[in-house]
């Protein structure tokens, strides 16, 4: 009788503390991954601040894209930009004025993965034809041919870098009225089973951005 | 000579009500993490929010009545669920700073965008109580150009 008492006592305690394990690696999961999430977000803020907030707008081209995952159309766009190599190197800045030499071009897409990647890709920007400067400044060319998914083979790309995982979405969009730059980015993440129950918990973070390019004057 | 007498059974209770009580504790401190996990993804999605529109109002510039203004109030964001969305509201609050020193220099303002947040889905389920503030602001001073 008293070894059954003890067992059921020892069952109860053993079972609670593994419950309670399992709670809280749930728990840390989840939190982990939102943590990750919020990271990636961060990540895409800032360097998006950075290259399209010192950019030129009339150098922004926007290429719409689609694809189909289970059964959603979900937007994975691109939208591209000029920039600059260097811009602590006082030779990217020529002619009379120091107007910047729009040397580089900066695309950011998403890759049409059913999980996809924001990809922050840097191109070459040659003289237009017939210019002996950077100017006239037009729309980056040729965006949809730059969006691999596997941008490191692009004979064109300079400089490739992940700014996000898991994007379930990203899209662009040029406001010509206002001159800036909106992006709508969400990440889709699956955090695993809730701390209390067997539902999955399925986590959403979207976030939208507008940059309004401060070099887009004068309109060359 | 020792005698082993085991435990009686005030005993196992109390060591069972202590256990019990650290359990509860635990769980609370996961359920925290949680909520506070969720909190901060609202708090950067409400941070890039507060930057947009204080740069957007400070492009647009002061009104006739010298206040800055945003064209909306408010924003839906899935930050945490798919199905329910956290409304985002805003606003732009903007205050003179006098230059008594020299009036050409131009006006100058202080511009705060202060936005707050509450999820439809826990406003249905849940009280605020436990989540703190709701709400973040960023300031800029901003030069006005006579």
């Amino acid at each position: 009788m008293e070894l059954v008492v003890v067992m059921s006592l020892l069952g109860l305690i053993i079972g609670g503390a593994f419950l309670i394990f399992r709670m809280g690696s749930r728990g840390f999961q989840q939190a982990i991954v939102k943590t990750g999430a919020v990271g990636d977000i961060h990540r895409f803020s800032r360097v998006a601040h950075r290259d399209i907030g010192l950019s030129h707008f009339n150098s922004a081209e926007v290429e719409k894209r689609q694809i189909t995952e289970a059964g959603e159309t979900l937007e994975r766009d691109g939208v591209g930009i000029c920039g600059l190599s260097d811009w602590s190197d006082a030779s990217n800045f020529g002619g009379t004025l120091g107007l910047p030499n729009w040397n580089r071009w900066t695309l950011f897409y998403a890759t049409d993965e059913a999980k996809g990647r924001l990809i922050r890709l840097e191109t070459q920007r040659a003289k237009p034809s017939g210019s002996l400067n950077y100017y006239p400044i037009t729309p980056m060319p040729g965006i949809a041919d730059l969006m691999s998914n596997d941008p490191i083979q692009l004979p064109q790309a300079l400089r490739v870098t992940t700014l996000c995982h898991n994007v379930r979405s990203f899209s662009a969009e040029l406001d010509t009225y206002k001159r800036i730059v909106k992006m709508t980015l969400v990440l889709h993440n699956k955090t695993g089973r809730r701390m209390t129950s067997q539902q999955t918990v399925e986590d959403y973070l979207e976030t939208r951005v507008e940059i309004y390019p401060v070099n887009s004057y004068p309109e060359l | 000579m020792k005698i082993n007498r085991g435990l009686t059974l005030s005993e196992i209770v109390v060591a069972l009500g202590l256990m019990a009580g650290l359990l509860l504790v635990i769980i609370a401190l996961f359920t925290k993490l949680l909520v506070n996990s969720t909190k901060n993804t609202d708090l950067t999605a409400a941070n890039l929010l507060a930057r947009s529109i204080l740069d957007q109002s400070v492009r647009r510039g002061p009104s006739n009545s010298g206040q800055f203004t945003t064209p909306d109030d408010s924003l839906e964001l899935s930050t945490n669920n798919r199905d329910s969305k956290t409304k985002f509201s805003y606003e732009i609050q903007s205050q003179r700073i006098t230059n008594t020193h020299d009036s050409s220099l131009g006006r100058l303002y202080q511009v705060t965008a202060t936005v707050s947040w509450w999820a439809d889905e826990v406003s249905q389920e849940h009280s605020r109580q436990g989540y703190g503030r709701l709400s973040t602001s960023i300031s800029r001073t901003v030069y006005v150009k006579e």
